[in-house]
């Protein structure tokens, strides 16, 4: 036995009582995840752990009832629709993850040049440019390509940590918790069309979306930043689950087109074809914007992990070594890849 | 062991039956809502963890595994986690705040009659434990400590504190599986 596996071991009755740290639990977890003896123990003790709370079973107020079943039933995304629920479960870690934090870590520096309070302010001011869509009298943005502000996400950010470095942890914390809030409520809408309003996405001059696409975008954000603080905290990263990397990569090979025309890298026009492979993957023909499916053959294929093309998007690799193999043109392969790596918000 | 309303309620959770849910609420909402106010010791936020227990049940019904265990135990496990939680978080902001004292504890809810035979007998086996083991396993999942603090409240070094728990539970295990209860 390894001594991963008896320290592992050792740690499970405090674990089964949520009693470890985070970066014990994380590792217990991992361990648990490929080892069937540990985990069948772990499942034992932890049947037997929450036995415990049979033991001081109090009813709640009768009032309790009607207000929980009809959050429930408010709150249950339409069946297949994976954006609501992967953008919360994302919101709930990452603020899992905050409460964590001493105030001294609130000030480390995290990336960028940015501490953790200055990453939440800007992923507040980020999320804000889709909120402020969506509240009743929401501001209209002009269709004119050259009237929209490409530097709007990024002097968004500017001001809002500006502003936040006088405030208290908490306050920054519980502001992006929320308007995260907000934002949930119209990814759970239950009105029908209410998904496929066009709005917006942080940096204007992409074209209009659907707010389900934008809500990946947030989902998207939201993780690679709980990616961020979660290593300021030691703990191993957390990849997206299986369906929100197919929604990732979709929504990364859907702005494709229009980010490298952005980047002024889609002359000469040339299409390309993107292999993701691992769970949530697929293979996309990149095609110059405004055209439809290529006459020829791509002039290059990029082949590359699905999860490692997330963090690209996030801006979170360096888009000349994350690992892939390229067939075909060399220049136009490293041109997408750079294109990638600008459709997160940083 | 008979799960056969454990999976059926899943099923029809799955199915977005709200007779389920309601169902389901009314066997096990007591569980929740008493273990979360015990370890917060709060009533409103034992209200907001049983809302957002049975809401993140309806909105994924297939997180829950018949196969791994009872409605009772898998609500009883995400329940605690979220309420060590916020005894956690709440914890960190007095600290922020730079310490009011702590709320005074509510009247100790350990006191409610624990009903229906499987907590009686958890209970006892709980009663028969040595009493370092059962101290330990109190601090940690009704107070919510982490095993550390656990061996700083009961000045026993921490590998002491991490067996106890370990120890204790298996005890625990071992007697309810041999009365065939299983939590």
């Amino acid at each position: 036995m390894s001594d991963g596996h008896a320290a592992v071991t050792e740690l499970l009755g405090a674990w089964a009582l949520d009693g470890c740290s985070t970066e014990e639990t994380a590792t217990v977890e991992a361990h648990l995840a490929g080892c069937p003896s540990c985990a069948a123990e772990a499942d034992r003790l932890g049947r037997v752990a929450a036995g415990l709370a049979a033991t001081v079973a109090a009813p709640p107020p009768a009032r309790l009832r009607d207000a929980v079943l009809a959050a429930a039933v408010a709150s249950r995304p339409a069946v297949g629709d994976e954006v609501g629920v992967g953008y919360a479960a994302w919101v709930e870690r990452l603020d899992a993850l905050l409460g964590e934090l001493t105030p001294a870590q609130w000030r480390e520096r995290v990336i960028h040049d940015w501490s953790v309070q200055d990453l939440v302010a800007h992923l507040t001011a980020t999320d804000e440019l889709l909120a402020a869509q969506l509240a009743p009298g929401g501001a209209e943005l002009p269709d004119d390509l050259d009237e929209l502000d490409g530097a709007l996400p990024a002097r968004a950010s500017a001001a809002a940590i500006d502003q936040q470095r006088g405030w208290a942890p908490e306050r920054t914390r519980a502001a992006w918790r929320a308007q995260a809030e907000r934002l949930l409520g119209d990814a759970r809408s239950s009105a029908p069309g209410a998904l496929d309003r066009p709005v917006r996405l942080a940096d204007p001059r992409l074209p209009r979306q659907p707010l389900r696409v934008a809500l990946v975008q947030r989902l998207f954000e939201t993780w690679i930043h709980a990616g961020d603080v979660g290593g300021l905290l030691g703990g191993p990263p957390a990849p997206p689950s299986e369906g929100q990397v197919a929604l990732i990569v979709a929504f990364g090979a859907r702005l494709l087109p229009a980010a490298l025309r952005l980047a002024g890298a889609d002359r000469p026009a040339g299409s390309a074809r993107l292999v993701l492979v691992g769970p949530g993957g697929g293979a996309w023909t990149i095609s110059p914007a405004g055209q439809d499916a290529p006459a020829r053959p791509p002039e290059a294929t990029v082949t590359m992990d699905a999860v490692e093309f997330c963090f690209l998007l996030g801006n979170r690799r360096d888009p000349d070594s994350v690992p892939h193999t390229v067939e075909g043109d060399p220049d136009l392969a490293a041109r997408l890849l750079r294109a990638a790596a600008t459709l997160g918000c940083d | 062991v008979d799960r056969r309303w454990d999976k059926e309620v899943c099923e029809r959770l799955v199915a977005g039956d709200e007779a389920a849910l309601g169902e389901l609420y009314d066997e096990l909402s007591p569980l929740v809502y008493g273990l979360a106010i015990r370890v917060t010791r709060d009533w409103a936020a034992a209200e907001d963890i049983t809302q957002e227990v049975f809401v993140g049940v309806w909105s994924n019904p297939r997180a829950f595994d018949p196969a791994r265990g009872s409605w009772g135990a898998w609500l009883g496990t995400i329940t605690h986690r979220r309420a060590v939680d916020w005894v956690r978080r709440s914890v960190a902001r007095r600290r922020v705040a730079d310490a009011a004292p702590p709320p005074a504890a509510a009247a100790d809810p350990e006191e409610t009659a624990v009903a229906g035979s499987v907590a009686k007998s958890v209970q006892a086996a709980v009663d028969d434990l040595p009493a370092g083991q059962r101290e330990a396993i109190r601090l940690a999942y009704f107070d919510g400590q982490t095993y550390r603090q656990v061996a700083e409240t009961l000045g026993i070094p921490e590998g002491t504190a991490k067996s106890r728990l370990w120890l204790g539970l298996r005890r625990l295990a071992v007697r309810l599986e041999g009365e065939g209860i299983e939590p």
